[in-house]
């Protein structure tokens, strides 16, 4: 009897540790019968554990020094809806002339058949290879026999030869996670700065010295070997009007600092920004393109250079450079194509066009330097000591009398001193030479301006007509700007408008400054608008005077709010309307003028109206001061404009008596 | 002389790129013929296609062609986006950049293409590649001027000629030329071509030409036909034809369906024997053959997920019964290919069927056979009445319902006896229905709080049938958007699918709108329509198509509401009814003690109308919209 034990355990582990994950536990009977987890009962699918292991070994293949990660994953399926969990998609990036590599795929999916574990395993040929760009390989599967209920354990180890990075370890992702925990091996050569981000904490760190783990150099280092894990790791949920997901995530970062190199010497990575500075100035594909003023001094019109008002000349040239270098959608902080050739072929990266501008600004005798920024979706930059790998953009910062003037011409659209959204990511890095930098807020520092005036007369037969001006500038113009010209012409979008708005008749449209960005784009038009009543004696009619643009959808509708709420610039909006009325009619009943605040103005209602001398005079104003609010603020924006849509529902009522 | 006629062609597209920069100006933007420019974003100024076909599997197709593009709303048609694959490559890309006056302002190769794989959010896999070229300009108007081949193995793919396929877009000449040996059988379909086909026959080959020139871009009108009455269209197809390593024959559908069913799909049905038993186990006790497939349709979902490999021949070619069998997943051919081979298990027929699925009724093109129409499998059994139709894609939606992806249209039926053009299920107005009821008390400040109760049934069964799976905080955000309210909250959510005949969705919600009804003094703004609010459709005016409603349907919505205060006096009450040939419209709206409640109805037929009837349907609709917006100003009674 004991002997027969032995042998079915001895079966069972065979047959076990081949369809089974080094160092993970035995997919277990209740594994997957259980249906909830109570760290969160409504996922589609879970991590149950996770591991991950960076270390460097002496690669025979490669004949150099590898990093080698390693990564286990085991996910239970919940339902359908988390199928796409058993997709897999792991990006290989070159560095140099090589790829990284990926080996040792090995996924297997266990299911309950029959009150049996059934295990599947991943074949090989079901794994495919892609090349994605020139820089990226995407290594792709998914997982055979996928049923609800299913439990997936995954694992795969890729080689990379970026020695000095460890990689960042994401702790938190899209679905909850019971237990993730990452190793690493950092030989004694290497000094890192570690870093945890994201709101988490871990739940423990283990460490311990690994004598002579590594032979490098033909010396033996010792190794630290770390531990860091966390448990029950709940779901990041995006929100609307956020930064990049990326800046919230609960993740562990590693930046090297210094390492020994070959010959013994030490090399410091993270360096103090003066060596930055002085390094990126003296770089061919970033300084070396300020350098070349004198391009500028042929191909700009003397009289641009000419100019007395620093302000007006520094915006010409500005101008000039949104025309004659169009943005090929490639971000960067270093020069693609070089300033020369991006104005030959008048296409170039950001670094091309914005590089190309603080040349040109220098070239006109005007202060501009360099902004290194991380964009939106990059995430917010390291802020404590450089991480020149965290800027993937720049832009130019005009000194006039002490103020930096934040610019970027990569959009030719953009008025002078406004920043697109993806360049407002928190602060920037000014360098001013090689010896100095600063940090600066990077802010738009044009408010956004929708602005609307109507004037018109009321007839008998029930329509108004008049003449309405559209006023924008800052973001709203921008938005405006770029509506206007997906149509082939102006005639085609003044027919589109009339075509939106049927109750609105646009009889005359004129369209101002349209590409002249410095200036506020107008929409000037004729309207006849149709109240579908006619006056009749003694009767009531209503009017509700906000008729174009009328708030009636709340932009703020979460019930709650776990992020910060960004909305890019600082906007304000205001309507004056007067409305002649025709003789014998009197005011019955009008909305309230409202006047509302939130905490430190940040932002302002205000509805006044008046009936006088057969005029209906209504003006509303709106503000919001502030272009990011915290989840404090996010109820009283959520109130704010509550309070307008309810406000914009009450009619005006008239009564109409001829004489 | 094949060779001859490729050594021609090269001529004319070297010549034609070499002439620009020698005498420059040729494209020059005031040589554009007046009343071209008009409506235009773009203008093809000079396009040549040319396809020779040495044989079946070796096809030149050179495309020169020089467009200028007069605004950012034409950039798109700039931009050269060229696929390839095993089948097909691509070679000898030249181009160059024009400014205004026709002078060169850049030049670019292949070199300065991106190249990646076609694999999207659908496919995991697809070994289709593209290449991809934005000129990025910046001042308007500029010309792009270039040159390709690329060369196909295979000639089941002919591509279509449709100059004016784009609205925007105006042709100062485009020609399009075919030629092949004289003694092959071609088919050929024109439709709307404006000039005769010219054509030239030498002992070596012949060949055909068609030329169009000076079309005018054109408004593109709301609620047109699918395929513009003007449309002009060349399809080419040759009746023998190779395909990687496949041979065929096609004259019309019922030999192409036939090559499809003996050379790509009869030997793809290798059940494993333990799952003909399961399935035979399986249904033992049911007793239709209705029944029985709806318990293997089940089985078929419950086991696999749709996942899109794309290799090789693998576009048009099933994966095998058994690797469905063996992995649990696989892409529309698979699937389709996997179920039949699970119901013929159980002795049912069913036939595997091209169809050009979405939201528009594409039908195939009955008059001509041809395998570039199509673009997804679904699987029919066929009945003697009312034919069973599965999407195998879908491992959730209810047995035999295919919604608007593929209903109401005109699909290639594989049979073994050949091809066969079948009309798939057709959901008509009366049958795709929204039915809702909702009671809302409403308190002193102008709150709301109540149920409502709403079922989907035919082609509106999907609008909310995707919220049915998502956890409790998504589907309150889904909820949000579906009903974009101002302060709206969801208590409980409960949905239910009844799924006798045809299927039902039922939600079940309980709603709180704090603040909807505006108080003001004494009295009460109540828009007692909140959910269902349509929208105008836009002006057409100068119109030259029909009026085309793609799929109708039918809304009944009642709510009841219940004031805290009595009213003073009733409100005026509101009975309109509304008609047009397009559809029907009924509003009731009235008091009765403490109760206001609003009954509406709305219907809209599918169809094709006149041109000059949109005005009617214009006029019913904004008479719709406005009623739907009708706000009440409600007095109470003074306690």
């Amino acid at each position: 009897m004991k002997l027969l034990l032995t042998t079915i355990l001895l079966i069972f582990g065979i047959f076990s540790s081949k369809a089974q994950i080094d160092d993970f536990p035995i997919v277990k009977y209740n594994d997957i019968n259980e249906g909830t987890f109570s760290i969160d009962s409504t996922a589609d699918a879970i991590v149950l554990l996770e591991k991950g292991r960076t270390f460097i070994q002496s690669s025979d293949v490669d004949r150099a020094y590898m990093v080698y990660h390693t990564h286990k994953i085991r996910i239970k399926i919940i339902n359908k809806e988390g199928f796409k969990h058993a997709n897999f998609t792991l990006p290989l990036y070159k560095y140099g002339s090589t790829f990284e590599r990926i080996e040792s795929i090995k996924g297997i999916t266990h299911n309950l058949e029959n009150g049996k574990i059934n295990a599947t395993s991943l074949e090989n040929k079901n794994i495919f290879s892609e090349n994605n760009s020139a820089y990226i390989k995407l290594s792709k599967f998914t997982l055979p026999n996928i049923k609800e209920g299913s439990i997936i354990d995954v694992e795969y180890t890729i080689i990379s030869p970026d020695i000095f990075n460890f990689r960042t370890w994401n702790f938190q992702s899209d679905i909850p996670k019971i237990r993730s925990e990452y190793n690493v091996l950092i030989p004694a050569v290497y000094k890192y700065n570690v870093t945890l981000k994201g709101g988490l904490k871990l739940t423990d760190t283990k460490s311990k010295i690994e004598n002579a783990c590594l032979t490098i150099y033909n010396s033996r280092v010792d190794c630290s070997n770390i531990t860091y894990s966390m448990d029950s790791i709940p779901a990041f949920i995006e929100e609307p009007y956020m930064l990049a997901s990326k800046n919230y995530l609960s993740a562990v970062y590693f930046e090297l600092e210094e390492a020994i190199v070959a010959g013994g010497s030490k090399q410091s990575f993270t360096k103090k920004w003066s060596d930055v500075d002085r390094e990126l100035l003296t770089e061919k594909s970033f300084g070396g393109q300020i350098k070349k003023q004198d391009i500028f001094k042929e191909k700009i019109a003397p009289s641009i250079f000419a100019t007395e008002d620093l302000y007006s000349k520094a915006n010409m040239i500005y101008s000039w450079i949104q025309k004659n270098i169009k943005w090929n959608n490639t971000y960067g902080k270093y020069s693609q194509y070089g300033i020369e050739e991006a104005l030959k072929t008048k296409n170039g990266n950001v670094a091309d066009i914005n590089l190309a501008l603080i040349a040109a600004l220098n070239a006109a005798g005007l202060d501009a330097y360099p902004i290194l920024v991380s964009t939106r979706n990059n995430g917010l930059p390291n802020n404590l000591h450089p991480v020149i790998s965290d800027f993937n953009y720049v832009i130019a910062g005009l000194k006039i009398d002490d103020n930096i003037i934040q610019l970027d011409a990569t959009d030719r659209l953009l008025p002078f001193a406004q920043l697109p959204l993806r360049a407002i990511n928190g602060k920037g890095r000014i360098i001013y030479n090689k010896k100095s930098s600063e940090w600066i807020p990077l802010t738009n520092q044009i408010i956004s301006i929708a602005n609307y005036i109507f004037n018109g007369k009321l007839s008998l037969d029930g329509t108004i007509s008049g003449e309405l001006t559209i006023n924008s500038f800052g973001l709203e113009a921008y938005n405006k700007r770029n509506d206007i010209l997906e149509y082939a012409s102006m005639e085609e979008y003044t027919e589109k408008l009339d075509e939106r708005l049927p109750h609105i008749d646009f009889e005359k449209t004129e369209i101002l400054n349209l590409e002249d960005t410095q200036n506020v784009l107008s929409i000037v038009t004729d309207v006849i608008i149709q109240t579908n009543q006619k006056l009749i004696n003694g009767n009531n009619f209503y009017i509700n005077p906000i008729f174009i643009d009328r708030t009636t959808r709340n932009p703020f509708n979460l019930d709650n709010r776990t992020y910060d709420v960004d909305l890019g610039a600082k906007r304000i909006e205001t309507y004056e309307i007067n409305i002649q009325m025709p003789e014998g009619v009197s005011l019955v009943s009008a909305p309230k003028n409202v006047n509302l605040k939130l905490p430190e103005n940040s932002a302002k209602y205000i509805y006044t109206s008046d009936y006088t001398d057969n005029v209906l005079s209504v003006e509303q104003f709106l503000s919001l001061a502030k272009s990011i609010y915290t989840t404090d603020e996010y109820f009283g924006l959520k109130e704010v404009f509550s309070r307008i849509i309810q406000q914009l529902k009450v009619d005006y009522t008239f009564k109409y008596e001829s004489k | 002389m094949n060779r001859f006629n490729l050594v021609i062609t090269t001529i004319i597209a070297t010549a034609l790129l070499c002439s620009n920069i020698s005498m420059g100006q040729q494209y020059a933007v005031e040589l554009i013929p007046k009343g071209l420019k008009s409506r235009a974003s773009a203008i093809v100024r000079d396009e040549q296609i040319t396809l020779d076909m040495k044989n079946e599997a070796n096809i030149s197709h050179i495309v020169t062609k020089a467009i200028t593009i007069l605004n950012p709303a034409g950039d798109q048609y700039a931009a050269m986006v060229l696929s390839y694959n095993k089948s097909v490559s691509i070679k000898d890309i030249k181009g160059q950049i024009l400014d205004e006056f026709g002078m060169p302002i850049g030049k670019f190769t292949s070199k300065d293409f991106k190249d990646y794989s076609a694999s999207d959010q659908v496919s995991m896999y697809d070994d289709v590649r593209i290449k991809h070229y934005d000129p990025n300009i910046n001042t308007y108007p500029y010309t792009i001027v270039y040159t390709y081949e690329s060369k196909h193995s295979q000639n089941l793919f002919i591509p279509y000629w449709q100059p004016n396929k784009y609205s925007d877009v105006a042709v100062e000449k485009s020609s399009y030329t075919f030629s092949c040996q004289p003694t092959l059988n071609i088919r050929i379909k024109e439709q709307n071509i404006p000039n005769k086909v010219e054509l030239e026959t030498t002992e070596k080959y012949k060949s055909y030409t068609w030329t169009a020139t000076n079309i005018n871009a054109q408004k593109a009108e709301p609620y047109a036909p699918i395929e513009k009455k003007d449309a002009i269209v060349v399809k080419i197809a040759p009746e023998s034809f190779k395909y990687f390593k496949k041979q065929g024959t096609a004259s019309d559908w019922n030999s192409l369906g036939k090559w499809f069913y003996d050379d790509l799909l009869k030997d793809k049905q290798d059940l494993p024997l333990a799952t003909i038993a399961k399935m035979k186990d399986l249904t033992a006790n049911a007793k239709t053959t209705k029944e029985k497939a709806e318990i293997i349709y089940k089985y078929m979902q419950n086991k696999t997920r749709y996942i899109s490999i794309q290799v090789g021949i693998g576009g048009l070619e099933p994966f095998p019964a058994s690797y469905v069998d063996r992995l649990g997943y696989g892409d529309c051919k698979a699937l389709v290919n996997y179920t039949q081979a699970l119901l013929s298990a159980v002795d049912i027929n069913s036939v595997y069927c091209i169809v050009e699925a979405g939201n528009n009724k594409v039908s195939l093109d009955e008059s001509f056979a041809n395998a570039v129409d199509g673009n997804h499998i679904i699987l029919c059994i066929p009945m003697e009445k009312d034919s069973i139709w599965l999407e195998c894609t879908s491992n959730k939606h209810p047995f035999g319902y295919l919604g608007d992806f593929t209903d109401d249209r005109l699909v290639l039926a594989c049979t073994a006896e050949g091809g066969k053009i079948w009309r798939t299920a057709t959901y008509p107005s009366h049958k795709n229905i929204q039915i809702r009821k909702a009671y809302f008390d409403i308190n002193k400040e102008g709150s709301l709080k109540g149920k409502m109760h709403t079922t989907f049934s035919g082609t509106q069964f999907d609008n909310h049938y995707s919220n049915v799976f998502r956890s409790p905080i998504e589907q309150v955000k889904a909820l949000k958007s579906y009903y974009d309210v101002d302060n709206i909250t969801f208590n409980t959510v409960n949905y239910q699918i009844t799924d006798t005949d045809s299927p039902k969705l039922t939600e079940d919600l309980a709603i709180a709108i704090k603040n909807y009804v505006v108080k003001n003094e004494n009295q009460l703004i109540l828009q007692p329509n909140i959910f269902n609010i349509t929208r105008n459709i836009p002006e057409s005016k100068n119109r030259s198509n029909a009026v085309y409603i793609n799929r109708g349907y039918t809304d009944i919505d009642e709510i009841e509401y219940t004031l805290e205060s009595e009213l003073a006096g009733k409100i005026t009450p509101i009975e309109k009814v509304i008609n047009c040939p397009m559809g029907k419209y009924e509003l009731r709206i009235f008091s009765e003690g403490t109760k206001v409640t609003i009954k509406r109805y709305i219907s809209i037929n599918q169809g094709e109308y006149s041109a000059d009837s949109y005005q009617q349907f214009y006029d019913f609709m904004k008479e719709v919209s406005a009623s739907d917006r009708i706000k009440y100003t409600l007095n109470l009674a003074h306690n």
